[in-house]
């Protein structure tokens, strides 16, 4: 119960740090503050990702519903943190290098993301059997998972890439501030006990909403509509 | 455009710190939100 | 039967189905050429810069493929052949056979499109095998992506539209190193473009995931 709060406090701790305690890197402008909000949100997009693709392996193994409304449930989080994504790098970005939309490939690639999630939302919508809706979403999203990593980690190689590789270095070098780094981390770690709190709240609401279909077995509680 | 190179701890704008209530602020009524939705759903999971 | 004879024999029913009737082959030829003519109308003989006409040509392609590979799958769903398919073959032979149905049909609407492409924009190629590679890899996988959706989505009773919507983001990695690569084979000579990596790496993907997940794919 507490922990609400602390998370409450902590991500209030982070937004203050990352005004007044963070410095501003070199030749960047007040705008590009939003990186500790954009990374983590990036982060948390991967994540969902993984979930999701995860919770569809699973589905297809067991053929459990409960997998399938896990797989949705990242889904969906995972959509709305890719289009916060898109945006706020389109500001980093324009506060960066001055235009909001480069074609670069980290921007490449999460539009890439914001497409998958967006067309694997479409599928679900357009199937009503629970059952056959669960499998074709499974298998579209394991093949979403399987080509993604290649326009993340190649098409990189093939094209210049103009992320700020100074600050946050692909290689694993990392040469921020140190004061940067520290709130960029503890953003990074907040949102992520975020995402997961969201997420199971959505799952909870959806694994009950199936009880009470009859879908699921369980004890569906008497309530009278 | 502002050719300042960085700013030093003590070289604070107004919009700063404007920015960062609004933040706070809207972090707030986010928080408060999913706390209800949280209540909400214990609701429901209990027997 | 085996695998591989079963795919071969719904590979020969599908084409002997098209020879007869030239319905997919006509679509997908119909709206390739209607595309290529609106950007060649727009563009003219001379306004090509390279990254722009290697762009269109993929833009004409995918457009072609996403109308005419979609049915493959459709038609078996409306004549009722369907179940019948299922009970003859597995569910990794169909998509085998499908799968090079759908590759045959965008490799002859590509036969009519590039050299009509050529003519109309009056380019040609610094390194044609260059060029050739690359067609031919990104058509495997295009195809293939394009087979599975169709797939996933004859059993949704969805729209044939929506196989479109569905396979885009998955063709993208396709269509962004075809680009890229026939771009370079417009300009550079040389044989070995290294988007031919990517589009090899990307069909090997799908063509693999297609086979280990067939029987899901299929599970009606």
């Amino acid at each position: 119960m507490a922990w609400r709060w602390g998370l409450f406090l902590y991500m209030a701790a982070v937004t203050v740090a990352a005004f007044l305690y963070a410095p501003l890197a070199k030749k960047l402008h007040e705008q590009t503050r939003i990186i500790y909000w954009h990374i983590p949100v990036a982060w948390v997009t991967v994540v969902a990702f993984v979930v999701a693709g995860w919770h569809s392996w699973r589905y297809l193994a067991t053929r459990d519903l409960a997998q399938d409304a896990r797989a949705a449930a990242a889904a969906e989080l995972g959509l709305l943190f890719c289009a916060l994504a898109t945006v706020t790098g389109a500001i980093f970005s324009k506060g960066m290098w001055g235009a909001y939309w480069n074609w670069d490939p980290r921007q490449t690639s999460i539009f890439f993301l914001l497409l998958i999630y967006a067309a694997y939302l479409t599928l679900r919508a357009a199937v009503e059997d629970p059952t056959r809706r669960a499998r074709l979403a499974a298998v579209y999203g394991l093949f979403a998972a399987a080509v993604t990593p290649l326009l993340i980690f190649v098409v990189p190689r093939l094209f210049f890439t103009l992320h700020p590789d100074p600050i946050v270095n692909a290689g694993g070098k990392l040469e921020m501030h140190p004061r940067m780094f520290q709130v960029f981390m503890a953003a990074l770690g907040g949102f992520t006990v975020l995402f997961f709190w969201v997420y199971s709240l959505d799952v909870r609401i959806r694994l009950h909403q199936l009880r009470q279909d009859g879908v699921l077995p369980g004890a569906g509680k008497d309530r009278s509509a | 455009m502002n050719e300042v190179l960085g700013r030093t701890i003590g070289e604070r704008i107004a919009a700063d710190y404007v920015v960062m209530v609004v933040a706070l602020v809207v972090w707030g009524a986010v928080f408060l939100y999913l706390l209800r939705l949280d209540k909400k759903v214990r609701e429901l999971d209990k027997p | 039967m085996s695998t591989w004879t079963a795919a071969r024999a719904v590979f020969a029913k599908d084409v002997t189905t098209e020879l007869r009737s030239r319905y997919a082959l006509s679509a997908t030829a119909v709206f390739a050429l209607a595309s290529l003519a609106v950007v060649s109308y727009a563009v003219g003989p001379f306004g090509g810069r390279p990254e722009l006409l290697s762009a269109f040509l993929w833009t004409v392609l995918l457009y072609a493929a996403s109308a005419g590979l979609a049915q493959a799958f459709l038609r078996e769903v409306e004549r009722r052949t369907w179940l019948t398919l299922r009970l003859v073959a597995s569910p990794g032979a169909i998509l085998l056979g499908k799968g090079a149905v759908n590759l045959v049909l965008l490799l002859a609407t590509e036969a009519l499109v590039v050299p009509l492409f050529l003519a109309l924009f009056g380019v040609s190629f610094r390194s044609l095998p260059g060029f050739v590679a690359v067609l031919l890899l990104a058509s495997v996988g295009l195809s293939a992506a394009i087979t599975i959706v169709s797939a996933l989505l004859a059993q949704a009773r969805a729209h044939g539209a929506l196989v479109s919507a569905l396979s885009f983001p998955l063709v993208v990695p396709v269509l962004m190193a075809a680009v890229a690569g026939t771009k370079r084979a417009l300009v550079e000579p040389g044989v070995a473009p290294p988007e031919l990596n990517v589009l090899a790496a990307y069909a090997g993907v799908v063509i693999g995931m297609g086979i280990v997940l067939a029987e899901h794919v299929l599970d009606d």
